[in-house]
Parts: structure tokens; C-alpha cells; sequence
């Protein structure tokens, strides 16, 4: 009896903690013009990572210059790697018109060295940036699954969040790439 | 018990619902002339355990880890509005239909008399009270209802500058000073509470950073692999975390007549199994695109520990941790190579008091110092890289947290490897450590890859390390003579190859790990102290349309005769049908082929069988594919293992029951 008690507290609490947290700015907002739209549009979090290169990359120094993909992946991750090839070759066929991809890496001390190689390895043409702390994960992808990946609209504004991938999933990415460039 | 077994998953089942369709998503166009955002990643996560089969009558702990369930909910919120950001996530665990205290007395009673421990007799009533009570201290802090903010921050970002109160990850240099990161696999995700402060300054061709930070350490308060719980030590900075209660027992009383036992109520008062840490640190960096340099420090600062926690180990015998560290970084070498060196140093002070037990002497654990130099640098040009790492470690040690891994009442040793830095190893992540082999190591790899088409390409790697605290981790002063001496060999050598415009591809790799002693053990007689050779395979083959499958797995063939005197076999095995994106059909084997693989049985191999499917939207269109962004169902056995991830082991128990997650993203 007290264990169902106790399953039914923690629901209650939890589902008000959800239904608070997501009414709060609805009435902390007062008398302000709030009006609230469909849910596909959040604007994507700044964040400034360093790169392979040596350069340190800002998001919002490639907000609003065409569409974006954030891809999280790591070189331990399988399903990272076998995705790769792919979104390589998606950059480089929609880069001119305005696509590019940012592809943090997740490596931590026991794997970093290897970035570098990898990267190559697989042709990684565009900016490989370095969140060795997880800061920026964390915020985008709070559960760090891998690989995980955020497509950001001309607009700034996120238009999708992925994770896992499985084989033939780069065509359905490709469809989303091409809507988000003729939006 | 019976029937509450029967209908608690269902009840749970429907509050993963009910959770989950509570969650909404709102992204409001103008608050004060900016817009505002909401983010919201739910995770909810059901689990009915079954009997594991790891019955083990000398540990308590194994006999009550069996018939209960857990529903544990993380609730991610997080706002952006203009610069500032703020998130709290919030964990929920509810556990469902575990060993009561009278299950748990007549649990003990029933083993007692089965198994009476050495020197313990069953007619023994002061044993099997000490017996029982056991059992009650283990549930004392094990699978307690827990519902707290386990993070919580809030940001302020512009170019330039990046500041943060609240929890935080931080990683100084290559992790020697400082590193606290998410590392989801092995149940660890540590943050720092306090505050955060990053500056950067692009200065023409020239760039200067400088981070600070401060705060306390703030790991995961419930180790969910084992229902354990931890307990801080009521720093204000953790307001609303869980507390413990006293723990209440019958004792053994003096003044009974000569034959008869006597009891008393006695009562253990609570204390802390966690003593916050507190760190400050930072660094500063200076460079341009081609070279950076960096200086990093942190101090970590106990607090005084009136419990004695851990008095063997140097990280926590010693209130006071200094660690700095020079970096040299040349991040691109003409677009061929690159180079990164670290040299660290440690400075463990300000050493506990002990009590010499015999003679009361009080005596201070002495200072110790160490260093610790990491090198890597890579290699590459047209369809071929080579990278080589080296390590140097000597007196330079994990920095764990101040964890209380004996008391049988209070203590919570499933959270020993929770710790703040994390030294690069040089070695590939699976690897699991024997002894503390990184304390007092030198050695190094190389890995080559060669690609000879875009879809074919060969790598291998090959590296020698010589550890002086491998065999006897208690060498803290490292010693380099003979008999603290480890040599050891790792290679491998792999394929990957694709097909099918990259629908289908084969990975595999095998590889061999061979340690070495200069003299044979005296305890075995052999020179041999560690043996492994090893295959690790990843096959997709494309079927049709948006259908393939998946096999996965490695086989070890292993040898560690300190531990067992036969060498032993394990291995996992996957294989899926998957049907892209939306849905997996896995199947599952592994397998352990040593001698008493299952508690208390003399098997010689144990197999283990699970079967699952996952759903995923693959979609945030409509509010149902973002409810449902991942549906995971796994029913079946996994097997007991340690599991590396990032550097860091720790112990799995084995698992057999049902798992239901559900993740919703908003």
C-alpha cells in the first residue's frame, strides 16, 4: 500500500513539476504580449567551442547565413563514425547553397588524440569543434545520446533534434536539409 | 506481495504516460522585447528487476536487489531569453514493491540457516541478529524514494564572455588538473556548483582566454545501478538534497545471566557518506591559430572528516589537493600534423591525523608530490595518419571524491569512482585497469590508419606500458623496484569497409593485451599477469528499402591468474532488424564462461538472453513524435561487468528483468 502511495506522490509531483515549469513564463509574463506559437521554432542556444583548427567558432557567428546542422558525435561512437560519410557528402552537395555543418566532438581526455586523425580519415571538410567538458551538450542534449544531431533554419531557429542513427537515414536528412534551404 | 508485484509495472506503465503527455512546449515571441524559449527534455525510465541471479549470502546487498521495480523521471528545463539562460533538472526515483523489513528478516533468517556464516551456528540468536541486522543497515540507505533538484543554473552568454552560477562541467587542460564531465554510461555526471567565469579576447591575430570557477562538487546523489543513495554533509549550497535518518537496531546487551543473550536498543546517528569538496580553479590561455599556450590550477580543499573515511587512500587522506599544469599546443602544423604536450604537477598536503592503535600515537599522513607529463601528435597526409601518445606518470593520482566506502550503516561505496580529474590513458577505452596502473606508469602508443579506396580502409595500433603500481596499487611512493614492476603489451589491427552507397559495411578488429611481471608472482608462480585476445565486430547488411540488420559484439578470451586460476571466456553479442528510422528489433546474447559465473552454483558458463525493440519518431513535427521522441523496451538478462567509459570503470551488477524508456523533447 505504501509503495503504491509513494508511486502515486511521485507522479503527482512530477507532473506538476512538468505543467509548472512549462506554465510558469505564461503567467510570470504578466500583462506582456505573449503569445504563445506553435512549438516549432525555438531559437538556438548561443555557445563559442574551440576548434581542430586552432580557431575558436561562435554559433551565432553562423546564425542567420543559412541552415546549420550541430552534429554531437565522439570517435568512440559506431554509429557516429558510420554515419560520417554521410553527412560529408550532405555538405557537400547543399555547402553553396548555404548549408554547413558544425560537428562537436564529445571526446574526453582518453580519446581526444584521436580526433584529429578521425576527422581526417573521414574527410570531415567542415569546422570539428572540441566540447571536451560537455558544457554544450549538456544544454542542446541533456541525456548525451550519440550520435545527436540539431538543424538550425535560416532564421536561427531549431527545426529539428535527432538522435541515434541507423542505416539509410542520411535520405530523410537530406529531405529535411532541402526543406529547411527552400524555407 | 504477490498481486502488488503483478499490478506495479502496470501502474507504472500508466504514469509513464500520464507523465509524459503533461509536458508541453511553449516559445512565447516577445517577453519584454525578446523572445523567450522554452526546452524540455523529459526522461522517464521503468525497470522490474527480476532475480539476477547474483545471490550471495557473505554480501547481504545481492539477496535484496532482487523483485522490486524502479521508476526514475529526469526532468530537463531550460529557458533562454536575451543573453541569460537558466535550467533546472530535476530527478525522481520511486521504487516500487522493495524487501521490506519483515521480507528482509525472514530473507536473513531463511539464509542464515541455509548458509550460517563461518563460526556462526544456526541456533546462534546474537549471529543471527548481527546476521539480520545486516540487512536492515544495507536498506538503510538503499532504494529510498528520492526526488530532488540534482542540477540547477543559471547563465548569462556574450561574445567575449561566458558566466555561470549554479552547476557546471569543467575540464582544465587534458584533464590532469581538473575534469568533471557527463559520462552517462558508468552512471557518473558530476558538476560544480559555484560559479563560472570564461573571457575571451580576440586580440588581431592573437587570443587570450581566462576562465575561474569555484564551487563544490556536486555528483549524482542515487547510484542507479544499485538503488544506493548518497548523502552530503548539509552544505547550504545543496538546499533540498536528500537526508538521512538514524538508523535503529537491536544490540547485544550486557548483564544477561551466564547462557543467555540479551538486547538493547541502540541507535546509530546519522552522518554524512559525503563530505562536499570545494574547488577553485582556472586557467589561462594566450596564443594564435597555430600555437596556444595555457597554464591551468585547481585547489581542492576537503573538510574536515570527524569519520575517518577511506584513511588508505592518498586522494582522501589528504585535506588539501593542489594541481597546475603548462600546456603547449600547435593545433595545425601546416595542415599535417599536430602536437600537444601537458606537464602537470600534484601536491597532495595538510594530511589526516591518525591514531596508532597500538602505542596511541598520533601521526600525520605525510605530504606527497608527483608530476605528470602527457604528449600526442598526429601525422597525416593524402589517405594515411599516424598518431603516437606517450604518458609519464609518477605519485600522480585519481582525485576521488570524499566518499564514506566503509561504514556498514552509512557508507556508499557504489559512488568509489566518482572522481575530479581524469588523466589521459593512452590506451583504447575498453581497457579495464588492474590495480591503479596510471599512478606510477610510463609508456605509449602508436595507431596507423590507411585508407585505399573511400570505402575501404586497415588501421592497427600497438603500445607499450611499464606500471610500478599494476600489481600493488599501494606502491603511492612509486617505487621502481623489480617486484612493483608491470610490463605490458596492447595491439591491435582492423578493417572497415562499406557497400551499397554506405548502406552496409563490415568493422572488425582483434587485438591482444599482454602484461608481464620480470619475476614469477609469488602468490602464483607465474610470470604472467595478465592475458586478453580479443575480436570486435560491427556488420550492417542492407535488406531492403528502409530495412537492414545489425550484428554486433566482441568475444575475450581472458587470463588473470592473481584472480582465477583458469582462463575464462565472455562475450556479447546483438543482433537487430532494423527498420529506418523508426523502429529496432534487438536481440540479444552474451555469456560467461568461468567458474561460478552465477553466485553459489559451480557453473562453468552462464548465458544470458534479452530481447528488445526501440521506436523513435525520427521527427519533432507533431506534439506525438516529440512525446514519443524514443520508446526503448528491453526484456531479459545482462550479464555482471565492469564497464569503462572516458577513462573511468566501475562494476555493473548483473540484471535480469523488464526496462521501459520513454524520451520526450521538446
Amino acid at each position: 500500500m505504501s509503495t503504491l502511495r509513494s508511486l502515486f506522490r511521485s507522479t503527482v509531483l512530477v507532473s506538476l513539476l512538468a505543467l509548472t515549469a512549462c506554465g510558469a513564463p505564461a503567467a510570470d509574463a504578466g500583462g506582456a504580449s505573449t503569445e504563445p506559437k506553435a512549438p516549432s521554432g525555438p531559437k538556438a542556444p548561443d555557445f563559442t567551442l574551440p576548434a581542430l583548427d586552432g580557431s575558436t567558432v561562435r554559433l551565432s557567428d553562423h546564425l542567420g547565413k543559412g541552415v546549420i546542422l550541430i552534429d554531437f558525435w565522439s570517435t568512440t561512437c559506431d554509429p557516429c563514425l558510420a554515419e560520417m560519410p554521410h553527412l560529408v557528402e550532405l555538405y557537400k552537395q547543399y555547402k553553396d547553397k548555404g548549408f554547413t555543418i558544425l560537428a562537436v566532438s564529445l571526446d574526453g581526455p582518453e580519446s581526444r588524440s584521436l580526433v584529429s586523425s578521425v576527422a581526417h580519415d573521414k574527410g570531415m571538410v567542415f569546422p570539428v569543434l572540441l566540447d571536451e567538458e560537455t558544457s554544450v551538450v549538456a544544454r542542446y542534449n541533456p541525456k548525451r545520446e550519440l550520435p545527436f544531431s540539431v538543424l538550425i533554419g535560416k532564421d536561427g531557429s531549431i527545426l529539428q533534434k535527432r538522435s541515434g542513427y541507423q542505416h539509410g537515414e542520411e535520405e530523410k536528412l537530406k529531405g529535411e536539409i532541402e526543406k529547411a534551404l527552400a524555407q | 506481495m504477490g498481486s502488488a508485484r503483478f499490478f506495479a509495472p502496470v501502474a507504472a506503465a500508466a504514469a509513464v504516460a500520464l507523465v509524459s503527455s503533461s509536458a508541453l512546449a511553449l516559445d512565447f515571441d516577445d517577453v519584454g522585447g525578446e523572445a523567450l524559449t522554452l526546452d524540455v527534455t523529459n526522461t522517464l525510465a521503468f525497470k522490474w528487476r527480476f532475480d539476477n541471479r547474483n545471490d550471495n549470502p557473505a554480501d547481504q546487498g545481492t539477496l535484496l536487489d532482487d523483485q522490486y521495480g524502479e521508476v526514475i523521471d529526469r526532468l530537463n528545463v531550460q529557458a533562454y531569453w536575451w543573453r541569460m539562460s537558466a535550467g533546472v533538472r530535476f530527478d525522481a526515483l520511486t521504487y516500487v514493491d522493495v524487501t521490506t523489513a519483515a521480507e528482509a528478516k525472514e530473507l536473513a533468517r531463511t539464509s542464515y540457516a541455509a548458509n550460517p556464516p563461518s563460526g556462526w551456528t544456526p541456533e546462534n540468536n546474537a549471529g543471527l541478529n548481527q546476521y539480520t541486522t545486516r540487512f536492515y543497515r544495507d536498506l538503510h540507505t538503499r532504494y529510498l524514494n528520492t526526488y530532488y533538484p540534482s542540477k540547477i543554473f543559471v547563465g548569462y552568454t556574450q561574445p567575449g564572455i561566458d558566466a555561470t552560477v549554479g552547476d557546471f562541467y569543467a575540464q582544465l587542460g587534458r584533464g590532469l588538473v581538473l575534469s568533471v564531465r557527463k559520462i552517462d554510461e558508468v552512471a557518473i555526471d558530476t558538476t560544480i556548483r559555484g560559479g563560472k567565469l570564461v573571457l575571451d579576447e580576440d586580440l588581431g591575430g592573437a587570443r587570450f582566454g581566462l576562465t575561474l570557477l569555484g564551487g563544490q562538487f556536486n555528483p549524482l546523489r542515487v547510484d542507479e545501478p544499485s538503488g544506493r543513495r548518497l548523502h552530503g554533509d548539509g552544505s547550504p549550497l545543496f538546499l533540498g538534497f536528500p537526508e538521512i535518518d538514524d538508523f535503529s537496531y537491536w544490540s547485544e546487551a550486557p548483564g544477561c545471566a551466564a547462557g543467555q543473550v540479551c538486547f538493547a536498543r541502540a541507535v546509530d546517528t546519522s552522518r554524512a557518506s559525503y563530505l562536499e569538496d570545494t574547488v577553485f580553479g582556472g586557467r589561462i590561455e594566450l596564443g594564435s591559430r597555430q600555437v596556444q599556450v595555457a597554464g591551468n590550477a585547481a585547489v581542492l580543499v576537503r573538510k574536515d572528516d570527524p569519520y575517518g573515511f577511506s584513511p588508505n587512500d592518498v586522494s582522501r587522506s589528504h585535506d588539501l589537493v593542489r594541481s597546475f599544469s603548462q600546456s603547449l599546443n600547435l593545433p595545425n602544423i601546416e595542415d599535417h600534423g599536430d602536437f600537444y604536450l601537458e606537464v602537470a604537477g600534484q601536491d597532495h598536503g595538510d594530511g589526516r591525523v591518525t591514531t596508532d592503535t597500538t602505542s596511541g600515537e598520533q601521526n600525520r599522513v605525510p605530504d606527497l608530490s608527483g608530476y605528470g607529463v602527457y604528449a600526442s601528435g598526429s601525422v597525416r597526409g593524402g589517405p594515411a595518419s599516424v598518431s603516437l601518445e606517450g604518458k609519464h606518470y609518477r605519485r600522480f593520482f585519481p582525485l576521488f571524491a570524499n566518499v564514506d566506502l566503509n561504514n556498514p550503516t552509512f557508507g556508499a561505496s557504489e559512488f568509489a569512482a566518482v572522481a575530479y580529474n581524469s588523466v589521459p590513458t593512452a590506451e583504447p577505452i575498453y581497457v579495464e585497469q588492474i590495480g591503479s596502473p596510471n599512478q606510477c606508469i610510463t609508456g605509449g602508443r602508436s595507431r596507423a590508419d590507411f585508407r585505399f579506396n573511400p570505402n575501404t580502409s586497415v588501421y592497427g595500433w600497438l603500445g607499450f606500458y611499464r606500471s610500478y603500481s599494476e600489481v600493488d596499487p599501494g606502491n603511492t611512493k612509486c617505487d621502481t623496484e623489480a617486484r612493483y614492476r608491470s610490463d605490458t603489451w596492447d595491439t591491435a589491427a582492423g578493417l572497415e569497409a562499406k557497400a551499397e552507397g554506405g548502406r552496409s559495411q563490415v568493422r572488425a578488429w582483434v587485438g591482444a593485451r599482454l602484461t608481464d611481471l620480470p619475476d614469477p608472482h609469488e602468490g602464483t608462480g607465474t610470470s604472467t599477469f595478465y592475458r586478453e585476445g580479443y575480436v570486435r565486430y560491427d556488420f550492417v547488411k542492407h535488406l531492403v528499402g528502409d530495412f537492414s540488420l545489425q550484428m554486433q559484439g566482441f568475444h575475450r578470451h581472458r587470463y588473470e591468474p592473481v584472480a582465477f586460476v583458469e582462463p575464462w571466456n565472455e562475450g556479447e553479442n546483438y543482433a537487430a532488424v532494423q527498420w529506418s528510422p523508426h523502429l529496432t528489433a534487438i536481440f540479444g546474447y552474451e555469456y560467461l564462461g568461468r567458474v561460478g559465473c552465477e553466485a553459489g552454483t559451480a557453473k562453468e558458463l552462464c548465458h544470458y538472453l534479452s530481447g528488445g525493440l526501440q521506436w523513435r519518431s525520427g521527427s519533432s513535427e507533431t506534439a506525438v513524435d516529440r512525446v514519443l521522441d524514443t520508446v526503448s523496451v528491453f526484456v531479459g538478462q545482462q550479464r555482471g561487468a565492469i564497464r569503462c567509459v572516458s577513462g573511468v570503470c566501475r562494476q555493473f551488477p548483473p540484471f535480469e528483468g523488464a526496462r521501459v524508456e520513454l524520451v520526450s523533447r521538446f
